[in-house]
């Protein structure tokens, strides 16, 4: 006769179910306790030089905003150090004009796009906007994705050597 | 008077008094040093050209990176600040520092090389089949272990190399599915590799990851001890 589960049955189950049960919360609020803390990376409106001292033909290197800052046309864009490949830190390139990444050798242009290297997409970057005293205010809160490669909008080719 | 027959001997060893030749061989036979090879094994299966004792290896060389990374630990704190400056320290001032770095650095390179070729080993042998594959996933396992411990180790002297290339390392972690992200915040402690990332790799260099890794090599130990006379002809060996 099939009387279903029986008490000794039910309690096994139980103790299973609840060992589980312990484990998934164990492992749930380990992973929560260990992620980072708020503000423990870059955030908020970071203000860096005057809007007239970005010059047009190299680029500033902003140490507090992790940004570099350089003028294309009239507009002043600031370009996120965090190479899109594999995070390493992109650096500027003086005798090149170019954006050189030094672990896997990606290249940008001045304006962060693309040009060469295993790197997916153009350098990432940050909204720009001048204060009322002409002061230029990074917003690191949020990234912009670089654009896809293959899409230069300005004409400058390297000028010299690269550094690496 | 000997040391058994003194209370503290008697508490020590509680084997009885090997009086005949019975007794003394059954000393012999029950003494676990004697025997880290099961208690019946093939004759063929102890020449070195069947295992090339690479198992061995590596215990041995674990041995050898606990002793050395223990050494090493009294002189080292996790910090940005002084990470580098100890590593120094230890290269130049602590006595036999330089020695013990680099046994633990070259004992860290050898323990990846002789795990690797224990798994080739075992594979190549078919060893892995049935009725062995329990033990196999424990290698499995414990070869993840070995790679985490020598990636975690590799952050620590917080020079220009470890930094970039745990950067690396930690962005891939970013490329996995679903949880890719989440396992690199947690891993990075922050949006970049700083002090919280140190700190981290530490705990698991030094603690989370040895435990677990002794606790499988026990099971690992206890597991080829238990299967030695297993079956095989149906794959399991060399069939």
């Amino acid at each position: 006769m099939n009387r279903g589960v029986d008490r000794r049955e039910f309690l096994s189950r139980g103790w299973k179910a609840g060992v589980v049960m312990i484990g998934c919360a164990g492992a749930w609020t380990s992973w929560d306790l260990l992620r980072p803390l708020p503000g423990s990376g870059l955030s908020g409106v970071i203000k860096t030089v005057a809007g007239d001292e970005v010059p047009a033909d190299t680029a500033v290197y902003v140490r507090t905003a992790h940004t570099y800052l350089t003028r294309i046309g009239d507009e002043v864009v600031a370009l996120w150090q965090k190479c899109p490949h594999l995070g390493c830190r992109v650096s500027w390139c003086d005798n090149s004009g170019e954006f050189e990444c030094a672990c896997h050798g990606s290249k940008f242009n001045r304006a962060g796009e693309h040009r060469s290297g295993p790197a997916p997409r153009g350098m990432d970057r940050f909204a720009v906007t001048v204060n009322a005293d002409g002061i230029v205010e990074v917003d690191t809160g949020a990234v912009i994705q670089g654009p896809p490669p293959g899409s230069e909008t300005i004409d400058e080719p390297p000028r010299g050597e690269s550094c690496s | 008077m000997k040391l058994r027959e003194t209370t503290i001997g008697r508490s020590l060893f509680r084997s009885p008094d090997r009086e005949t030749e019975r007794d003394q061989a059954a000393g012999h036979w029950s003494n676990f040093l004697l025997h880290l090879y099961p208690v019946k094994v093939r004759r063929r299966e102890l020449h070195f050209s069947f295992s090339w004792y690479l198992g061995v290896t590596s215990v041995v060389l674990l041995g050898s990176l606990v002793v050395s990374g223990v050494y090493l630990m009294f002189f080292y704190v996790p910090s940005p600040s002084s990470a580098y400056g100890d590593i120094q320290t230890i290269q130049t001032q602590v006595a036999f520092g330089q020695f013990i770095r680099n046994v633990h650095r070259w004992s860290a390179h050898l323990m990846v090389l002789a795990v690797a070729a224990h798994m080739a080993r075992v594979f190549y042998r078919g060893a892995y089949k049935s009725p062995r594959e329990f033990n196999w996933v424990i290698g499995v396992m414990l070869l993840v272990l070995t790679l985490l411990l020598s990636f975690t180790g590799y952050l620590l002297p917080w020079d220009q190399l470890a930094y970039w290339a745990v950067t690396v390392g930690t962005s891939m972690a970013d490329f996995v599915p679903i949880i890719g992200g989440g396992a690199r915040d947690v891993l990075l402690g922050s949006d970049q590799v700083g002090a919280a990332t140190l700190l981290r790799f530490y705990v698991l260099h030094v603690a989370l990851l040895p435990l677990l890794m002794v606790g499988l090599l026990m099971v690992h130990l206890w597991r080829w001890r238990k299967d030695a006379m297993l079956d095989q002809t149906d794959g399991g060996g060399e069939a």
